[in-house]
């Protein structure tokens, strides 16, 4: 029964067979009737063979039926895809070789456009990629400026997905501004923010001498044009050229490295204060203090993707080590120097291991 | 991976708590944000208290999550605590401020007897 079932040639072998049983016996019966009629020999050899004719006619009605209208259908859908048209789904029942056919087109159809799906948003993460790295580049200093009593060298690194850091060097009247960012989620929603940011700064260290100032008034403009979910951590330093001072003012940033030539010691401080973005008014949570610096002190900034970066162990690199390598390097190096060495230590840490998350190293020595 | 389990203050019906198994990250966000922003939607109760006893690991994309939810409750005039944060959650919660805007328990029964006492 399967046979029958499942098979074309099943299907048309029992039709055929039916046929048989039905039209021999009327043949038998029917048939001497006829041709005792039969006005001359042409219609007679004419009713003998109409049979062969019924039969032959039967046979073209159950291929047609059986065989070419399903098939057709099947065609004219294959044909539509072929020429980029729209083409349906085939909705059947069957389980015979043209369900088989028709179950396997819907398959084939439906694993491509889920691979041509696929493809197009690698496509549009690709440009957007493109874009952001653009973005998230030009925000960064061409180059490192000269400053009056400080000398400094930075860079930042970025993942295979724009991972949300910046940093940049604004130089306005007697204030050095150098901040470094880190903005939560990835690609361009995150690029975005950083521009609005670093624009916003721009702006407003025209108006305002403190990082305090600066800071809350950013995080104002900020909290109303971003999602709740959004927000970047940052520290903001300020080298006051007439004073030789150095301030800081944290908005829940990684911490600050301080290193002190006199006894070779690298405090690591907790800078402090909310992520801009993450509530409307930050005034009473942020402030601004002071950071003495003698003659070959350094000042290490950094964003959690280098604390974080873990080797093919799984271990992360993590602050202590960070602080280890500025304690061995600082006494020796220029800020350009003590990026290189930190870098290849952190490169022989992690190995092989893909880097996840954007890297940003700023170092800075009192002259 | 995350799993989120629920416990319903049925006595007062004063507060949810919300507990964290496992990690959130950008790889687990989808399956917090789904399951708590429903419960935000139809909650009744005054106070949600997200228990971490059990959460091994958050990052800034997770943080960023807990205020998202805040500010949504904030808005239908309900409040959000955290309570018994693992340590290297703290830490990162103390690095970006999140104890500032929110508040942070050490413990659920600390959360719980707050609550009562308000």
């Amino acid at each position: 029964m399967d046979f029958f079932k499942q098979s074309i040639i099943g299907k048309i072998t029992a039709l055929l067979f039916m046929a048989l049983v039905l039209l021999v016996p009327a043949d038998f019966f029917a048939l001497p009737r006829l041709i005792k009629y039969a006005p001359n020999k042409m219609v007679e050899s004419l009713i003998k063979l109409s049979p062969l004719f019924v039969f032959f006619l039967f046979i073209i009605l159950v291929l047609w039926v059986v065989f070419h209208h399903p098939m057709r259908k099947i065609f004219n859908e294959m044909k539509a895809f072929i020429a980029g048209r729209t083409y349906k789904k085939i909705f059947t029942k069957r389980v015979d070789e043209m369900g088989v056919l028709a179950h396997f087109f819907n398959d084939i159809t439906r694993s491509l456009e889920k691979v041509s799906g696929t493809i197009a948003e690698g496509k549009r993460m690709s440009q957007e990629y493109s874009v952001g790295n653009e973005i998230q580049r030009k925000i960064l200093p061409a180059s490192m400026p000269q400053i009056a009593g400080l000398s400094i060298y930075g860079n930042m690194r970025p993942a295979t997905e724009i991972g949300g850091d910046s940093f940049d060097i604004i130089q306005t009247g007697n204030n050095n501004l150098i901040y470094v960012g880190d903005v939560t989620g990835h690609g361009l929603p995150a690029a975005l923010i950083m521009v609005m940011v670093n624009t916003i700064m721009h702006t407003y260290s025209e108006v305002y001498q403190s990082g305090y100032d600066i800071l809350v008034n950013t995080n104002r403009i900020l909290k109303q044009r971003i999602e709740p979910r959004r927000f970047m951590t940052c520290v903001l330093l300020r080298w006051n050229v007439q004073e030789q001072k150095m301030y800081y003012t944290g908005a829940g940033h990684e911490h600050v490295l301080i290193y002190r030539k006199r006894d070779g010691v690298c405090e690591v401080r907790q800078t402090g204060g909310v992520a801009l973005g993450m509530v409307p008014d930050i005034s009473k949570i942020i402030k601004e203090d002071q950071i003495p610096m003698e003659k070959g002190d350094f000042i290490v900034l950094y964003s959690d993707g280098i604390i974080e970066a873990k080797n093919l162990q799984g271990e992360m690199f993590g602050v202590n080590r960070l602080k280890e390598a500025v304690e061995k390097y600082a006494g020796v190096s220029a800020p350009d120097e003590l990026f290189s060495r930190i870098s290849k230590d952190f490169a022989f840490f992690v190995g092989e291991q893909v880097q996840e998350d954007d890297i940003t190293l700023i170092a800075m020595r009192r002259e | 991976m995350l799993t989120l389990k629920f416990v319903t203050d049925v006595r007062d019906m004063e507060y949810e708590i919300v507990k964290f198994h496992g990690e959130l990250d950008q790889s687990t966000l989808k399956t917090a944000e789904t399951q708590i922003d429903q419960l935000v939607e139809t909650t009744k109760s005054q106070y949600l208290i997200f228990d971490l006893s059990d959460m091994k690991f958050t990052n800034s994309e997770g943080v960023g999550f807990i205020i998202s939810t805040h500010v949504k409750l904030v808005k239908r005039k309900r409040q959000l605590y955290i309570a018994a944060p693992k340590s290297n959650v703290q830490e990162v919660f103390d690095l970006i401020g999140l104890p500032k805007i929110i508040s942070v328990f050490s413990s659920i029964n600390e959360a719980i007897s707050f609550i009562k006492k308000k």
